[in-house]
């Protein structure tokens, strides 16, 4: 079943076509969220707050768009409403200990020790390279690379208008690529 | 030859170049070196970037449908009393202040007896002095009670 025929089952009151979504889309939310924040506790509930904050408003959701840049938007507004508050105080991304980013890297069991060092330590490179981009930049390469949406998804979500997705999206590679290229010369 | 820069070819890699510009690209970049070069190079700064998802420490579904659960449950009882209250308030409206004392007065005094006769009954099985393992004992009876009910309820 597709995205737009749960969505509607559920704005009718379908629980189980919201549960299907929320299955769906659990995911890709928590590592939207978890790479904004860099903390996996607030991560999951954050992710389930968007899900809770979507199922009593979903009345109001409007079928013309799609559930996900819906939900994502909701998601994005908690983030930044937390920012806001000031309860981080930073937007970090900072990576846990070696042993603890094993412990949730599922993926990384189906690899040899050697593929998992390098998996590792490119995963930590490339994060500590987001971490230094202002918070607005993070937002769009997580939005872009990570949940795959396109520039008008990542409009809707941010609110950010489509041309300034477009601009910002060049200059956060940019940075990223001197970032990424200067670790590697580094090394 | 115009040449394309990173901003257009992230546009391409991207897929938000319209079909004619797409096309364009693409026929651009199989005689121009220069372009080619910067689309590899972007090429692999998007491999670069690119990470695999990691899956959420917890069933994150699982947390949210029960809560959903447990809010559909309590939703009833909320709206009852809500309805109760809202009866409550509006018998002045339409059988006038007296009568509305009146019944305030019926109900708040039922609601005392029911008080005091739970009082009397609590005081006389303490007097009784019964063995705490008595209450417990019964208490613990009342579970497969509980349980034998609630399925009862399921299956209805």
């Amino acid at each position: 079943m597709d995205e737009k025929e749960l969505a509607l089952r559920a704005k009718n009151g379908d629980k189980e076509a919201f549960e299907m979504l929320v299955r769906r889309y659990q995911k890709g939310l928590y590592n939207y969220i978890y790479r904004l924040t860099g903390e996996r506790e607030l991560a999951v509930d954050f992710t389930q707050e968007a899900f809770l904050r979507a199922y009593t408003s979903m009345k109001k959701y409007n079928p013309s768009y799609h559930f996900s840049t819906w939900l994502w938007r909701i998601a994005h507004n908690l983030v930044v409403d937390h920012f806001r508050k000031g309860k981080l105080n930073t937007v970090s991304l900072q990576m846990g200990e070696e042993g603890e980013e094993v412990e949730y890297d599922v993926e990384s069991n189906e690899r040899g020790p050697f593929e998992n060092q390098l998996n590792r330590e490119r995963k930590r490179i490339i994060m500590q390279a987001l971490e230094k981009l202002p918070p607005t930049l993070k937002e769009l390469i997580i939005l872009r690379h990570f949940n795959e949406l396109s520039y008008q998804e990542i409009s809707e979500v941010t609110g950010m208008p489509f041309h300034e997705v477009k601009s910002k999206l060049y200059r956060a590679r940019e940075k990223l690529r001197a970032l990424l290229e200067a670790y590697r010369e580094a090394l | 030859m115009k040449h394309y820069n990173y901003e257009e070819i992230y546009l391409y890699l991207d897929g938000e170049m319209s079909p004619m510009e797409r096309s364009l690209f693409e026929d651009h970049i199989l005689v121009c070196e220069e372009c080619a070069e910067k689309l590899q190079r972007a090429k692999a700064l998007f491999q670069g970037i690119k990470l695999e998802e990691e899956n959420p420490p917890v069933d994150i579904a699982s947390l949210v449908m029960a809560k959903i659960d447990k809010k559909r449950k309590l939703l009833p009882v909320i709206y009852g009393i809500f309805i109760l209250l809202i009866a409550l308030l509006t018998v002045p409206v339409f059988f006038g202040l007296d009568r509305a004392i009146f019944f305030y007065y019926i109900i708040f005094d039922s609601l005392n007896r029911v008080y005091l006769v739970s009082k009397a009954g609590l005081s006389y099985l303490f007097s009784l002095k019964i063995p705490a393992w008595v209450f417990v004992g019964a208490g613990l009876m009342l579970f497969p009670v509980y349980f034998a009910l609630r399925k009862i309820w399921r299956n209805t």
